[in-house]
């Protein structure tokens, strides 16, 4: 009897049938493609996009020139000089270059910033596709470019 | 065959002796992706070190961290909090899943089933998306630190990585509706790459490679770290040694994974999640080994400090450079067009041989 189910199994090819079942159960099922870029999916809360600097609410800069993030990062992405503002006697970086050719998205810089809310961090932002690879180092000004902004400076839009 | 060629998973040259089509010697050369990596750690901090070597097994990032992080531990005599030290098991095992589901794709594909190339990366996404809600990355996911975890597991995270878990013996069964009793999958896979038990351990085969030898040998059972004594798992043991009982072996890993990570989310204890470690971080001088079970095989670092934050040497003993060696006995008198299923059967990675 297990002879004549193998043969006829084998002969009646059970185990390709059962395999092209499944395939064509995927071929009618949910697609779960995006159309990207019409469908943008959602980032998680701690998507590591590109680092950005970050303003408090009345526009003044969070960074205090601590350096802690060059001391951190395993890359030597950054080059940051500061001057202490002689009215409210804080640092504040004059000169902020990071690379993004060198940084690794590994986080430490971050981790390390000691200003509240942090002043480096993570943006949303994953399109860093350039020409110019000039583009890929940016100084302080550039730090705080976002969204349509940060585009045109990848696109070789004026250097701010 | 190589160092261009789609089936060698990288940058991988086979020296390849054939009468015919009958494989007589095979000699790898390996060394194309060679990055420096041991040296570079010289010049950099512990904590510094732990995000390159995502850069290693870039298909299992978390299980690089976890070797090192766990080496450095030793050496500092650094206690883990309990809670941490399942956070620990519960990325380890997620990322093992995604590594074996990849692992998948890529042998079906290389013997020419592409749909399940298609179906194992749809499943490994569920657990790239886990690892990238809990640390931000999807394949460099830097999810561990020295002394714990960055991060603690929150309820929705949680409850999603349960839903993963619930969904995946599905897309498994699917997955071996379509290989498993497949008359040309098993053509292809049995008999193919012999290797015994014995010649397995000279050629210091670990991982699932040495156990579908019949070697029941899994440091995660044998010299548990990170608390995996505290949950009940089976390792399973096949005694063929040919690629299809290395196959069987692995999907029969990825349920005992799922079981690991539910028992450790069950008992997942309420603490701390990070060790008290200082800012700078200085490692006593001394030395130290210690190997983990990485989905590869045994993965582990061998760390020499002297006193500074920078390790003097770092070296490391990564599994799928150990496990390629054993590669031309293996292929020895099969047939030109197996040697790329026996190395896939394999599961190699070129970062982790290159370094």
């Amino acid at each position: 009897m297990n002879k004549v189910s193998r043969f006829l199994k084998t002969f009646f090819l059970v185990d390709i049938l059962r395999g092209l079942a499944v395939t064509m159960r995927f071929y009618f099922g949910r697609k779960i493609t995006i159309q990207y870029p019409e469908e943008v999916q959602p980032s998680p809360e701690r998507f590591k996009g590109i680092l950005r600097l970050y303003k408090d609410e009345n526009g003044k800069p969070l960074c205090i020139a601590c350096k802690a993030c060059r001391r951190a990062c395993g890359t030597n992405c950054f080059d940051i000089e500061g001057v202490r503002d002689p009215g409210t006697r804080t640092m504040r970086p004059v000169k902020y270059d990071w690379k993004l050719d060198r940084c690794t998205f590994c986080g430490l810089c971050v981790e390390a910033c000691p200003t509240t809310p942090k002043s480096i961090r993570f943006s949303e932002e994953f399109r860093m596709a350039t020409a110019d690879k000039s583009r890929l180092h940016f100084h302080l000004e550039d730090m705080y470019l976002k969204g349509k902004d940060l585009q045109k400076f990848f696109q070789g839009g004026s250097k701010t | 065959m190589g160092p261009q060629h789609p089936s060698t998973h990288g940058v991988l040259r086979l020296k390849v002796s054939v009468d015919n089509e009958l494989v007589l010697k095979i000699e790898p050369v390996v060394g194309y992706l060679h990055r420096g990596m041991e040296k570079l750690w010289e010049s950099l901090t512990y904590a510094q070190v732990v995000p390159m070597t995502d850069r290693l097994d870039y298909i299992a990032a978390v299980s690089n961290n976890l070797a090192f992080v766990l080496a450095v531990e030793k050496l500092m005599g650094l206690e883990i909090p309990k809670r941490a030290q399942y956070i620990r098991v519960i990325l380890a095992e997620i990322q093992r899943l995604a590594s074996h589901l990849a692992w998948l794709g890529f042998m079906a594909n290389d013997i020419g089933a592409i749909s399940v190339l298609l179906f194992g990366f749809e499943d490994r996404e569920d657990f790239l998306d886990i690892l990238e809600i809990y640390a931000g990355g999807r394949l460099t996911v830097h999810g561990l630190r020295i002394g714990g975890v960055p991060y603690d597991l929150d309820e929705a995270l949680i409850a999603l990585i349960r839903k993963s878990l619930d969904d995946l013996p599905k897309k498994i069964k699917d997955i071996e509706t379509l290989l498993t009793k497949n008359r040309i999958w098993r053509h292809r896979t049995e008999g193919i790459g012999l290797i015994s038990a014995a010649e397995a351990i000279e050629y210091g085969l670990t991982g699932p490679a040495l156990r579908a030898s019949g070697v029941a040998w899994d440091i995660r059972k044998d010299i548990p770290y990170s608390s995996y004594q505290d949950f009940d798992f089976e390792v399973p043991v096949l005694r063929g040694g040919d690629v299809y009982d290395r196959y069987l072996v692995r999907l029969e890993e990825i349920r005992q994974s799922t079981r690991i990570i539910r028992q450790a989310l069950d008992k997942l204890p309420a603490g701390e999640i990070m060790a008290k470690v200082p800012r700078v971080l200085k490692i006593p001088a001394g030395e130290v080994f210690h190997s983990i079970e990485a989905p590869k095989g045994e993965l582990g670092f061998y760390v020499r400090s002297n006193g500074t934050d920078k390790p003097e040497r770092v070296k490391m003993k990564s599994p799928s450079f150990i496990n390629l060696q054993s590669l031309p006995l293996m292929c020895r008198g099969n047939l030109f067009s197996d040697i790329v299923g026996i190395l896939g059967s394999l599961d190699i990675v070129l970062g982790e041989i290159d370094k």
